[in-house]
């Protein structure tokens, strides 16, 4: 370095910075003769700086391009200032061996002894393109239709699947305002909450809790869920509207809720039915009653043997149809009875329950064991008819001269308790589980048990219509019958919320 | 079980009732009570209740009326609250619900309209005549009449 002017340490200096620049710089004159190309320009392009310099810059311009490109040129020379070229433009470069690669360009005029001149600053955009191309085809293949739009509510981008839900095509949405994609009585509302979302842009979803409506182009109305995120570009700050048409699903959803409303309505019917028809079944019944007991004393000594027989025929079938229709009222009654929940002792349950069978549990000399079992959260006369039928089946489906024995076991679970009533009856056949629990399902004759079947048809009602729990039964024949039936342990969320 | 003491006085006694077995029990119970009842029996509810307002204005009020609840044209709730509504010494009769509902929400309305006793019209007519007797003795035997002693006699 030493014997160099200053003058020449500078042009070194300048020198060594164009060379060692990350972008290629070509400069020329304004005849488009190149001038000066630096190191990455002829990495770039793939040239050796001799073949370039001299030649037109129109050599790097693919053959497609260099019609036009001298008239560029021209008037940049015309207006000569520091821009970016072909804004909005893909540009193309074209290297020695006739490939293509996409580029960015800007231009500074510059003032040299050969009179003006522009540095072009070339990069390879290709790494950016890919970028590019890949959010697009992001974009195209959303299931949802995907808008994109500035501050200002202008839309810059949609996908196909904006064109196929709303019926615009892309070129009718861009730059149009995104208010044209809703009704317009809601537009107005709309532009403020733009505001609002730019003010404060998050991913999140668009008017929570609302009914959100978009607009085809034929006018027609339709439900959509719309999710947001924001999106900082070189153009600013934009937001990616997701839109889905939820057209569908709403009326999936009304038809749900339909179903629903007609079964509910149905179960009340259903249950309006039984109580009214067993209630109004009770008068005739008591008529038939009483007044075969009035015609049986009239009739003493006056008719056949064979009357009496008779008379024992209606008294009994109008006994077993008085207790049907006791058990379907009973039945019904469990729906309308609902009181209010609470802390119930299950010992106390079932104290009551065995002083309800007091004079069974004593003419059968049977065993009925339970200590200490837990506080439920329920309905206490329920639970009483719960463990009155569970023992007095314990106790009643016996082999003749055992001495019945009914044991009730429990053990907590997470937040519920599960009791076990474990007898050491005739038990049930496994094929059978699951029918005993049906209404007037009856396994027996009414010779070998008496029972209008009913019973735990009442019990799988109070656990899992009225108190949310499951009851189930395990047995083998001749081993004795296990039911199994969970109840609360707590007051659940709605309870407790005062419900 | 079916002779019980009512020392003789001859009594009056209204039957709201629409179904005409129902009657018959009815009536045939209270024969077999073994006391000089006066019956007059109403098969609608409005009927019964202009009658008892007619006795009302001349004084006339029968000692007990015996009220079926399910009744078709007036309900039983109706022809109660009603009397319990009305002005003079009508408002203060004896009422007996006798109904075939053993319902608890039947029992406990009826009390709350203001009924004397509520006896249920089970199968068994033996059983009922006995209720039946127990009933009118119990309000016959009671110094006031309503509000008086509520018993219903539910069970037989």
């Amino acid at each position: 370095m030493s014997g160099m002017t200053s003058k020449q340490i500078e042009t070194s200096w300048y020198q060594a910075l164009v060379e060692s620049a990350p972008d290629a710089f070509v400069l020329i004159d304004s005849e488009g003769e190149i001038l000066l190309v630096n190191q990455q320009a002829e990495n770039l392009f793939g040239y050796e700086r001799a073949q370039l310099l001299g030649k037109k810059v129109e050599a790097l311009v693919p053959e497609r391009f260099r019609g036009n490109h001298h008239i560029h040129r021209d008037s940049y020379f015309g207006e000569p200032k520091v821009r970016e070229m072909g804004a909005g433009l893909d540009l193309w470069g074209l290297r020695k061996n006739g490939t293509e690669f996409p580029v960015e360009i800007s231009l500074s005029p510059v003032l040299t002894g050969n009179g003006n001149c522009v540095a072009a600053a070339i990069r390879d955009a290709t790494s950016r393109k890919r970028g590019q191309e890949q959010f697009r085809n992001l974009l195209e293949t959303a299931p949802d239709a995907m808008v994109i739009i500035n501050t200002d509510g202008e839309i810059v981008l949609v996908n196909r699947q904006t064109e196929a839900v709303f019926g615009y095509t892309r070129e009718a949405l861009v730059g149009k305002r995104v208010e044209i994609l809703i009704p317009e009585r809601l537009r107005e509302r709309h532009a403020s909450h733009r505001r609002q979302y730019f003010a404060e842009p998050t991913v999140r979803g668009m008017g929570a809790g609302l009914e959100l409506t978009g607009r085809r182009k034929d006018g027609r109305e339709f439900p959509i869920e719309i999710s947001l995120s924001p999106m900082e570009t070189e153009g600013g700050n934009w937001a990616i509207a997701a839109v889905r048409d939820v057209t569908e699903r709403k009326e999936v959803d009304l038809k749900i809720a339909e179903y629903a409303r007609n079964l509910e309505r149905s179960n009340k019917e259903l249950e309006q039915f039984a109580y009214v028809a067993s209630h109004d079944l009770q008068a005739p019944l008591r008529n038939i009653v009483s007044f075969s007991q009035l015609l049986k004393d009239e009739c003493v000594g006056k008719i056949s043997n064979n009357a009496d027989e008779y008379f024992r025929f209606i008294e009994e079938g109008s006994l077993r149809m008085q207790a049907l229709i006791a058990d379907v009222m009973e039945l019904s009654r469990v729906n309308k009875s609902a009181r209010p929940h609470d802390w119930v002792s299950m010992n106390d349950v079932a104290d009551q329950a065995c002083s309800q069978l007091a004079v069974t549990i004593e003419e059968k000399n049977a065993e009925v064991l339970y200590a200490n079992l837990p506080n439920v959260w329920g309905e206490s006369t329920m639970l009483v008819q719960l463990l009155q039928n569970l023992i007095s089946n314990g106790i009643k489906f016996q082999t003749e001269g055992r001495r019945p024995r009914v044991e009730i076991r429990w053990k907590a679970e997470s937040n519920f308790h599960c009791f076990e009533v474990h007898d050491n009856g005739i038990g049930v056949p496994s094929d059978q589980l699951d029918k005993v629990f049906e209404v007037f399902r009856r396994l027996h004759t009414r010779e070998q048990f008496e029972g209008t079947g009913i019973g735990l048809a009442l019990c799988k009602k109070i656990v899992e219509e009225q108190h949310r729990g499951r009851i189930w039964l395990e047995s083998s024949e001749g081993c004795g019958a296990r039911i199994f039936f969970t109840l609360p342990g707590g007051p659940c969320e709605e309870q407790r919320a005062g419900k | 079980m079916s002779t019980q003491s009512f020392a003789g006085v001859a009594r009056s006694v209204v039957i709201v009732e629409d179904d005409p077995a129902a009657l018959k029990l009815t009536s045939l119970a209270l024969q077999r009570i073994n006391v000089n009842w006066d019956a007059r029996a109403f098969s609608a509810g409005g009927a019964a209740l202009q009658y008892l307002r007619d006795c009302g204005d001349c004084g006339q009020l029968p000692d007990v009326v015996l009220l079926d609840w399910n009744l078709p044209d007036l309900h039983g709730r109706d022809v109660l609250s009603r009397v319990r509504a009305a002005s003079g010494e009508l408002r203060g009769i004896r009422v007996v619900v006798v109904t075939t509902s053993s319902a608890e929400s039947d029992i406990v309305e009826a009390r709350n309209l203001g009924a004397n006793d509520y006896l249920v019209k089970i199968p068994d007519f033996c059983a009922f005549q006995h209720s039946l007797g127990e009933v009118l003795r119990a309000e016959v035997a009671s110094p006031s009449s309503w509000p008086g002693v509520w018993r219903a006699a539910t069970s037989d």
